[in-house]
């Protein structure tokens, strides 16, 4: 088994944050993870994506050339990301903020209203944990229990006080991709 | 296996760590006390981990004023017999270069860590190979100094200690040659639970000459017979050692015709390639130097004898190939697929490179 996932965003959207708890769920649920930070150069408003690839076996590149899954918080490179996706996969937008992209033939794309979902949670910084949650509740690899188990474990020190209102988010993002009728992307063949 | 050290009781769980802050777990648990260095990304987070960590476990770590004064810094701590270190990238590993040099002369061990960027100049942060041949040539003068390539995050780990070990034995400063890629991606890393070997003893140190003749530990030697003699005396140490610390690993290399060779995170890049390729019906394998001085020649001769196509993959304009060809000494051809300026070639840019050298 092995998925190769982007999330993408700008600045502050927490795309680097959800790879991060994202890893520690798999690397929690048995498999091995890498996750690899990617940063355009503008000093404001660039891109911040975490790439990763989650394995049931030792990972070679690191850098995948296709995804199976795109996690779009932002639309500053949305379209471009999205195409990259291949047959199988899905893309995960934040209908809020990114209008519908195009996809190859064979993938999908669900709008998850993640902005708005997290700001009617009081949580209005919160989009990247809809999304998770979203994705999780939609695919066979880490499932919503194991991603709030380790968020729940990860969630210390200063970070304590925003783990009720990020794992109510993460329900909220299963929930709506659910209602959407998402269903779990196939993996890649390689 | 998923990682590397499942099932050996001497690691311990797997737990998620960027490069380069395994650097700073691996040369804690080495024994290294002080750190030394001055902020430039992208090895930022190794300075931050070690002013929080030094401490902690009795050390030191202190800020230099400049890349200049941080390794002049090591050298005191390396004269006095402590495990001491610095990192930085690129253009501040150029800024150490005479420092470096003065350590080798003086036959102090230590460890530099290199998280190069894209260069030249102050090129860019992206990750990069390009101080490959600043790297095995580090410094003026004529000496040889070992390069530890870590080609994933465990190894950033693992090979801290090996580093440590390794400089302690030559007396000689040893380069960790790591990449942008490397220090800021995270992946499980299993640390190491059991005790690090004691360093060696260190009868040249200075410690205090008190009922001892001094030590004298200097790299000057103004007569041409008495360097002469001193070089000699340092690449002999170098030469000792060199067949027992050259490591290489190898991937899918049992039955290969097509051999990729690539280190650091490059050779992931054709780890992958090798089993696209021979799903597409090509026997390949890869060759990764894991020490790039002392160079896995022998082994890349062996494995280049029964190949059709070498293929060295790096992220700079020609640096590794170098070495490649000359351990190859144009037994068969040796084709580049470089990608200078923080840029990499991903699998299927691999790949497709091997096939059309084919002429498939």
């Amino acid at each position: 088994m092995m998925r190769e996932i982007l999330i993408h965003g700008t600045g502050g959207q927490g795309a680097l944050t959800a790879g991060q708890l994202l890893a520690i769920a798999s690397l929690r649920d048995g498999y091995t993870v890498s996750v690899v930070p990617h940063y355009t150069p503008e000093v404001r408003g660039g891109e911040a994506n975490a790439i990763l690839v989650i394995s049931s076996d030792p990972i070679g590149s690191v850098l995948p050339a296709e995804w199976d899954v795109a996690l779009l918080l932002a639309n500053k490179a949305a379209a471009r990301h999205a195409l990259v996706v291949r047959p199988g996969g899905v893309v995960l937008y934040n209908s809020s903020l990114v209008p519908p992209p195009a996809t190859r033939d064979g993938a999908v794309a669900i709008g998850i209203p993640a902005s708005a979902i997290a700001e009617e949670a009081g949580n209005p910084k919160a989009a990247n944990m809809v999304l998770l949650g979203a994705l999780c509740a939609c695919w066979d690899t880490i499932a919503v229990d194991v991603l709030k188990a380790a968020l729940r474990a990860e969630s210390v020190g200063r970070w304590a006080q925003f783990l009720d209102a990020n794992l109510m988010v993460i329900d909220a993002g299963a929930d709506a991709v659910r209602r959407a009728g998402g269903r779990a992307p196939a993996g890649s063949a390689a | 296996m998923r990682f590397v050290h499942e099932g050996d009781p001497r690691y311990g769980e797997p737990e998620l760590l960027k490069g380069n802050e395994a650097i700073c777990e691996g040369a804690i648990w080495a024994g290294c006390r002080f750190f030394f260095g001055y902020p430039i990304t992208p090895q930022n987070q190794i300075p931050e981990m070690m002013s929080r960590r030094m401490p902690e476990v009795g050390g030191t770590f202190l800020q230099g004023e400049s890349e200049l004064a941080s390794i002049s810094m090591v050298f005191g701590a390396a004269a006095a017999g402590a495990r001491a270190m610095t990192s930085s990238s690129s253009p501040g590993i150029s800024l150490m270069q005479e420092g470096i040099s003065y350590l080798a002369g003086a036959e102090l061990p230590c460890v530099v860590v290199n998280v190069q960027r894209g260069g030249p100049g102050l090129g860019n942060i992206a990750g990069a190979q390009s101080d490959y041949l600043q790297a095995v040539q580090s410094g003026h003068g004529d000496m040889r100094i070992p390069v530890y390539a870590p080609g994933s995050v465990q190894e950033m780990y693992d090979l801290m200690g090996e580093a440590f070990e390794t400089a302690d034995r030559a007396r000689s400063p040893v380069i960790v040659l790591a990449d942008a890629m490397l220090g800021q991606m995270a992946e499980p890393m299993q640390r190491r639970i059991d005790e690090p070997p004691p360093p060696p003893p260190k009868p040249w140190a200075l410690t205090g000459a008190r009922g001892r003749p001094r030590n004298l530990l200097t790299s000057l030697y103004t007569i041409p017979d008495d360097l002469e003699a001193h070089n000699r005396e340092i690449d002999a140490r170098y030469q000792a050692l060199a067949t027992e610390i050259c490591r290489a690993a190898e991937y899918r290399t049992e039955d290969a015709d097509v051999l990729l060779v690539a280190y650091g995170v490059a050779s992931r890049m054709c780890q992958t390639a090798c089993d696209l390729l021979r799903d597409r019906g090509y026997a390949a394998g890869l060759l990764r130097p894991i020490t790039l001085r002392p160079f896995p020649a022998e082994r890349v001769v062996q494995l280049a004898e029964r190949a059709r196509l070498v293929l060295a993959v790096e992220m700079s304009m020609g640096q590794l190939v170098q070495d490649v060809r000359l351990a190859v000494l144009g037994r068969c051809p040796v084709e580049l697929l470089g990608r200078p300026g923080g840029n990499y070639s991903t699998a299927p840019d691999v790949v497709a490179q091997v096939i059309h050298l084919l002429g498939g």
